[in-house]
């Protein structure tokens, strides 16, 4: 059992020098660590170990790396991980998912004709390191590692709010980074300073960058724009989030300390600028005199807080409500985030006329820009089709589907068709089908729709034949005349691999009968990415057996993008 | 080494956290129950990372080398473009795990 005080042994690295590398098990331990010393030190022991051999030209071999977590540790490698799971609510989860991903991988290894145990062996030493690696990240979640710490209850609630209160910055490590930038956009200069603080403080850091930023501001002013300049409001525009703070005072505090922080630098640095033999002497008195005011939150309920409810919904033009900001937590976090992000800002900020060439030539001043990769939606993919008369969308409504679904509603949102469209949701079963006058409305249903945590098969083909059943019981007048329908056009949009295949057939007729095009949406990198497919696509993957018997029912196994690339496999 | 792989997937990409909330709201876990969803968090991370280094042992030797050699002296010199491109291109393989591990989290659904 995984022991976090069980007693163990620490390397001596500064030994391996003088040992011959071909020996490396001869590798002294002279030094021992104490029971007081917490599982990460150890396991940051290790991982120094393991560096040392590597700098040493040590080939680590599997007994090598077993032995080492074994006698370091006290845990076989297989066990390092997974053994803190106490909650014995989780136990029986945890056991029967190990047992899962074993039972998948030995089938899995069984179809390449490899056996597991060897194809793990052959990498053991380097997924050893990767084990260690994970535990000691685990270590930073386990409020077990903040008892051995001797943390409070206290203290623990507030890491965790602390913790979940740290900015997420999506261009990169931004609360330890200067990122104050300086923009001009629409007639606003906007000099942010947001990133500039550590969670939870109000001690500016990189002050002389931002002092630098100001500076280029106050460099541009000039007889030319002075006037358009001086009579506008200059301000430092702050809020925070809504998360807990464990700032005394809480928030309003934390925002009002935020603001009082840059203002100060910024009356300094206009202090000590010099505009001479750029304005008049007068000029220079109003300049040098001007104020800088304070802006934050006064009308929501907590002063100095944007709550993410005071955003407006791109999609429904309306705040959001409690409910979708919920749903927006637990879905889909990057949006959560992001949104949380809006919230949270210290601005330099002044309104300018667009006159005024000489601020528009502001280049800013920022650090190198990193093009970081942001696992934020691309913006929706143009699916859809114009020129049909009616509009049938079937949506996967698995949690995984939830970002693609807002991609779908917010490209459907500017569409700007006025046809019926028929939406429904779809797991094992077709949910109820919803009419829409627009496509304007079908958005609006489609962010409305439910997430299923229920099902685990996601069965697209059945359920687009259930939906068209739907639409020949509605035509059966017209179908029996051999009346011509109207054509319309279905979507079926999905993250999965299809199954069900073997009804294509019926799927086929009934496209030919109800007048319907019909195309499976197999949305895959985080849902940036779609993978199109018709019903003649369908066909072809059948014709070359690429498929996978479950149970009675048939399933491609793999789907592949255009460059050959696996995108999702069964 | 030290911040070989795990790192950047579990948290430049907010991958672990996006992770445990699908993974939690499959089995209707309470994800508002701290101590209880760290525990669930500590489950997945354990299992994906099982999970991650046997899907890794499936893939070509070279590729495997790829990963292990290229990325890790590449985050040890702190060169971010590079590994960024290195992230990149292997993105989409952990895109493709991740949808596989969330249907083993299906199966667990009673």
């Amino acid at each position: 059992m995984f022991n976090p005080f069980k007693k163990t042994e620490a390397p001596k690295l500064e030994n391996i020098e003088e040992l011959p590398s071909e020996k490396p098990e001869a590798l002294e331990v002279e030094e021992k660590l104490d029971d007081s010393e917490p599982i990460d030190v150890r396991l940051e022991a290790l991982t120094d170990y393991f560096d040392q051999c590597e700098k040493h030209g040590i080939e680590m071999t599997k007994e090598m790396v077993e032995t080492e977590i074994r006698d370091r540790l006290g845990i076989e490698i297989d066990d390092l991980l997974g053994e803190q799971i106490s909650d014995p609510e989780l136990q029986l989860t945890h056991q029967e998912l190990v047992s899962r991903i074993n039972e998948l991988m030995s089938q899995k290894a069984e179809e390449k004709g490899t056996p597991l145990s060897f194809l793990r062996d052959k990498f053991k030493s380097k997924f050893a390191r990767l084990a260690v690696m994970t535990a000691l990240m685990l270590l930073k979640f386990n409020p077990l590692h903040a008892a051995d710490h001797k943390d409070t209850k206290e203290n623990i609630k507030d890491k965790i709010e602390h913790d979940t209160k740290k900015p997420v910055n999506h261009d990169g490590d931004g609360d330890k980074t200067f990122k104050a930038s300086f923009e001009d956009f629409n007639g606003k200069v906007v000099i942010s300073a947001t990133n500039n603080f550590e969670t939870d403080k109000a001690d500016i850091h990189n002050a002389d960058n931002l002092k630098a930023d100001f500076d280029k501001f106050l460099s541009s002013i000039d007889k030319t724009n002075f006037n358009d300049l001086i009579g506008q409001d200059w301000i430092v525009k702050g809020s925070s989030d809504e998360r807990k703070t464990s700032r005394p005072g809480g928030n309003p505090v934390l925002t009002h300390d935020r603001i009082a922080a840059v203002k100060t630098i910024l009356e300094e640095a206009l202090a000590s600028h010099s505009f001479a033999n750029k304005l008049s002497v007068e000029q220079i008195k109003q300049i040098s005199e001007k104020q800088i005011k304070e802006v934050y939150p006064t009308s929501g309920a907590e002063e100095g807080v944007t709550h993410l409810t005071d955003l407006v919904n791109p999609i429904t033009g309306h705040n959001f409500t409690d409910a979708e900001v919920k749903s927006i937590k637990e879905s889909n976090p990057s949006e959560y985030h992001k949104l949380l992000d809006q919230c949270r800002y210290t601005n330099f900020e002044l309104a300018v006329k667009k006159s005024v060439p000489v601020v528009e030539k502001i280049e800013p001043v920022k650090p190198p820009k990193v093009e970081l990769p942001v696992k934020t939606p691309d913006q929706p993919k143009i699916f859809i089709k114009k020129n049909f008369d009616k509009y049938y969308l079937l949506v996967d409504d698995s949690p995984s589907m939830s970002g693609t679904k807002k991609n779908m509603a917010k490209e459907l949102s500017t569409l700007d068709v006025d046809k019926p469209f028929m939406v429904a949701n779809f797991s094992e079963n077709l949910s109820k089908i919803s009419y829409e006058k627009n496509s304007e409305k079908a958005a609006k249903k489609m962010m409305r729709m439910d997430t299923d945590h229920s099902s685990s098969t996601e069965l697209s083909m059945s359920s687009a034949i259930k939906f068209l059943e739907t639409i020949e019981k509605q035509e059966d007048k017209q179908i029996k005349n051999n009346e011509v329908l109207p054509r319309g056009i279905m979507y079926v949009a999905t993250d999965e691999t299809l199954q069900d295949v073997n009804q294509l057939q019926k799927l086929t007729e009934l496209s030919a009968k109800t007048n319907t095009e019909i195309e499976f949406l197999v949305f895959y990198g985080q849902g940036n990415k779609v993978l199109k497919l018709s019903l003649d696509d369908i066909q072809k993957q059948m014709d070359k057996n690429n498929l996978l018997k479950v149970g009675n029912r048939l399933v491609i196994k793999k789907l592949a993008d255009s460059n050959g690339k696996v995108i999702v496999s069964r | 080494m030290s911040n070989l792989l795990i790192t950047p997937i579990l948290f430049e990409y907010a991958f672990l956290d996006d992770l445990c909330l699908e993974a939690a709201n499959i089995l209707n876990l309470d994800s508002s129950k701290s101590a209880h969803y760290q525990q669930f968090k500590i489950s997945i991370f354990a299992n994906f990372n099982r999970y991650l280094i046997d899907s890794i042992s499936f893939l070509p030797g070279d590729v495997v080398e790829n990963i292990f050699n290229e990325l890790a002296p590449a985050m040890k010199a702190a060169n971010e473009s590079q590994t960024l491109d290195i992230l990149r291109a292997n993105l989409d393989f952990f895109d493709e795990l991740r949808i596989e591990f969330l249907n083993i989290i299906k199966t667990l659904k009673k």
